[in-house]
């Protein structure tokens, strides 16, 4: 084999080259913190690395649809405990009224109250949630219960349309977040319309048979809505941890595919940089000396 | 005649330290190969009465230039491989940065986002400013895509430029050669060696290489020959021209004299025509399939839905024909209340169950290209597969270039010059020169004897 001066310096050349493209990578994936900066890096990573990326903001959306839904169910459910409270005073009432001995003075004091009682529930029934109606079915911008001003009696806003909406909280998991309205307040306040009507009426036997029932009735309804809404808060509370977790885990995974081992990375740097240097010195030495040193 | 031998002895080795200080000379010059000095005695026919053949010195009978010609032919060979891999890495590179993946800014982002808009959307369908988030995100992403088909033609339109640099290169580098065909036919003829200019036609050999994949005759004759693609490319001292044709689309290169398509194998050529009638051919359909599709399913969905005013829903994407680009519809654009949320006329505004509907299209599986996957996964696996192009590009540019770094070196084994050998002939010549003068004086000394001292005293 013959070697020529410019073999070694044209080797050496190339050697250092590597090396310090070696080294430039390594301090890429440093700065950048990836490992992956283009598809080619790891074609295979990369598709993983999207699909990390789709599933954590799906995550992410799924995570604030449930907030939200949340949000919802809360205010929903303030509203039926305002309903519940409210009915406990008229069922108290109604029992009061349902005494026999009861002047008729005394009945119209209750009706007082039993009006001021009612409007409270024309109020609930109308509640909002960030500005739209929560009983009200599609039609948020609506009130869903209005109040006829000639008989003072309440009833549905005929323009509501009626209707569950759902929000997405995985991907293929839906939650129903509102309920209807009219289900759950119709009977309740034809019930207290009733009341109204016997009071006006003084007609004490009938409020201590068939309204104090009906009262009793009600406050089985407010009841039934709000275990529904308590079952479905703990469903979404449930959903929530689950998406924390799958948040955590797709972070790692992206991390796994895409991410740098910090430690692993900077022994790589300082080998690849002692790689370097050790070429450097070696470039010092090997402009050898040639004959022509020696020749006098 | 001692004295004439002693003076072609003197001269001899003058001609062969010329040549020792040539090739140190030229110690680095690329493409240069090192030369040697063939010595050869003489001799007289004449025996002058004896039964002896009397020498009569020594003379330069020819100076070789050393060169592998096997190796040469190998070294072009890969050396037409690492060019056509080469500036497919280079140009694939280019591709993988326009999508900028993975990334907070390359379509799948953006995508992500939009897909957010709609979910967000759909928790209050009423809402005018997350109707505007979605618009806002959908413009967003037929950009980004909009972007990504701009700078694909952009490509496309620099490799037809390279191309026509390309071809442009050829043709001089065939000019080049046939001149030198001629000036080292016509000093071969005067009999003298050409060794300098046949290193100067390899050298241009070596850069033809690297363009074009070719093949070398040399004839008894002395005639030398260039073959691309079996058509001769140079004969001796004449050089046919080729030419980019750009009349067409996709053009080709083709033989100027006869209009026929010049058969290309490897090199930089062969790698930008393959980069452009077959890869980005490839990845500007699957990009249009991607949109086109994501945009299908889109609007049949929003079209089944109502807007916020009860109306049916209408496209919301839309290819601008004249602009030859993707756009969200002016009209929704300038009303977001068009946006189709509801499923029923009469469900307006809480209704979202649309909304839900086209959130599931991220989910659905859809036949693109014979291949079933959601509208991400098709994405992810175009982003992968130019990742792959562009990884075994550059894989292979690294393999050639050791390949060829490794015959190069193997070239320089025979052919580079080596200061030490060199000095080495340097004191072996000077060594013959000292004896030559030598001889020359003892011949004047004995010349001397004879002439001055003999028969006088």
């Amino acid at each position: 084999m013959r070697i020529t001066q410019s073999i070694i310096t044209k080797t050496f050349n190339r050697n250092l080259t590597q090396s310090l493209k070696r080294l430039a990578d390594i301090n890429e994936m440093i700065v950048g913190q990836k490992r992956i900066r283009r598809p080619s890096d790891d074609p295979v990573g990369t598709s993983m690395a999207l699909r990390f990326r789709r599933q954590l903001s799906a995550i992410e959306q799924y995570y604030s649809n449930a907030k939200d839904a949340l949000t919802w169910l809360k205010d929903t459910e303030t509203a039926l405990t305002n309903v519940g409270d409210i009915l406990q005073r008229v069922n108290e009432l109604t029992v009061q009224a349902a005494n026999g001995t009861l002047t008729a003075d005394e009945r119209e004091k209750i009706l007082y109250e039993v009006r001021e009682l009612k409007d409270q529930l024309f109020q609930e029934a109308n509640s909002t949630s960030v500005n739209r109606y929560i009983f009200g079915g599609y039609s948020t911008d609506k009130q869903p219960f209005v109040k006829d001003e000639s008989t003072g009696k309440i009833v549905v806003n005929s323009e509501t349309v009626n209707g569950l909406f759902e929000y997405n909280i995985g991907e293929s998991e839906r939650i129903s977040v509102n309920i209807i309205g009219s289900e759950v307040f119709g009977d309740i306040f034809k019930a207290v319309e009733d009341l109204e009507a016997a009071l006006e009426a003084n007609d004490g036997e009938k409020i201590s048979g068939q309204i104090l029932e009906d009262i009793k009735k009600s406050l089985d309804i407010v009841l039934k809505y709000r275990a529904q809404i308590g079952a479905r808060t703990n469903r979404l509370e449930s959903t929530i941890s689950m998406l924390d977790a799958d948040e955590l885990d797709n972070l790692e995974f992206l991390d796994d595919v895409e991410g740098i081992d910090l430690a692993e990375m900077i022994t790589q740097l300082k080998v690849e940089e002692s790689v370097y240097r050790a070429s450097l010195a070696i470039g010092a030495r090997i402009i050898q000396p040639t004959l022509v040193d020696f020749l006098r | 005649l001692g004295i004439e031998i002693a003076k072609k002895a003197l001269f001899a080795s003058q001609r062969a330290q010329q040549t020792v200080s040539h090739n140190i000379s030229n110690a680095n010059t690329e493409g240069y190969s090192r030369q040697r000095v063939i010595l050869e005695s003489t001799y007289t026919p004449y025996s002058f009465g004896s039964a002896y053949q009397l020498g009569t010195g020594v003379k330069i009978s020819d100076i070789n230039r050393i060169r592998d010609e096997f190796t040469d032919r190998q070294y072009r060979n890969e050396n037409s491989s690492l060019g056509q891999w080469n500036i497919q890495s280079e140009f694939l590179k280019q591709v993988e940065a326009i999508f900028n993946e993975p990334s907070d800014i390359g379509i799948s982002s953006v995508l992500n986002e939009f897909w957010k808009g709609l979910e967000a959307l759909s928790k209050d369908p009423s809402s005018q400013e997350a109707r505007g988030i979605v618009i806002e995100r959908g413009t967003t992403l037929v950009n980004t895509i909009n972007n990504a088909f701009t700078k694909l033609n952009d490509i496309v339109n620099d490799i037809n430029y390279r191309i026509s640099i390309k071809v442009d290169e050829i043709n001089s580098i065939a000019n080049q050669i046939a001149q030198l065909n001629l000036q080292i036919q016509q000093t071969q003829i005067a009999g003298a060696s050409a060794a300098d200019l046949m290193d100067k036609r390899d050298l241009l050999l070596d850069e033809l290489s690297k363009l074009v994949q070719f093949e070398t005759f040399e004839y008894d004759n002395g005639q030398f020959t260039i073959n691309i693609g079996g058509a001769i490319l140079v004969k001796g001292p004449d050089a046919a021209a080729i030419e980019f044709d750009t009349s067409v689309s996709d053009g080709q290169i083709i033989w100027k004299e006869y209009n026929s398509e010049v058969r290309i194998l490897k090199g930089e050529l062969k790698g930008l025509l393959d980069l452009r009638d077959d890869k980005l051919k490839s990845y500007i359909q699957q990009l249009e399939t991607f949109i086109q599709t994501f945009a299908t399913e889109f609007n049949n969905i929003h079209k089944t839905g109502f807007d916020l005013d009860g109306n049916l829903g209408e496209d919301f994407f839309i290819y601008d024909v004249d602009n030859r680009k993707w756009v969200v519809n002016p009209e929704i654009v300038k009303n977001p209340s068009k946006i189709a949320a509801a499923k029923e006329e009469s469900g307006v505004p809480g209704d979202n169950r649309n909304l839900l509907e086209l959130s599931a299209l991220r989910n659905k599986v859809i036949e693109m290209d014979g291949r079933r996957s959601t509208i991400d996964e098709y994405y992810a696996f175009f982003i992968s597969k130019i990742g792959m192009d562009a990884q075994e590009a550059s894989r292979a540019t690294e393999g050639q270039a050791l390949m060829v770094n490794q015959l190069d070196e193997r070239r320089q084994m025979t052919c580079g010059v080596s200061l030490d050998e060199e000095m080495t002939k340097m004191i072996q010549y000077l060594h013959a020169f000292n004896a030559a003068s030598r001889m020359v004086t003892a011949v004047d000394e004995m010349l001397n004897t004879i002439i001055n001292r003999m028969g006088i005293s």
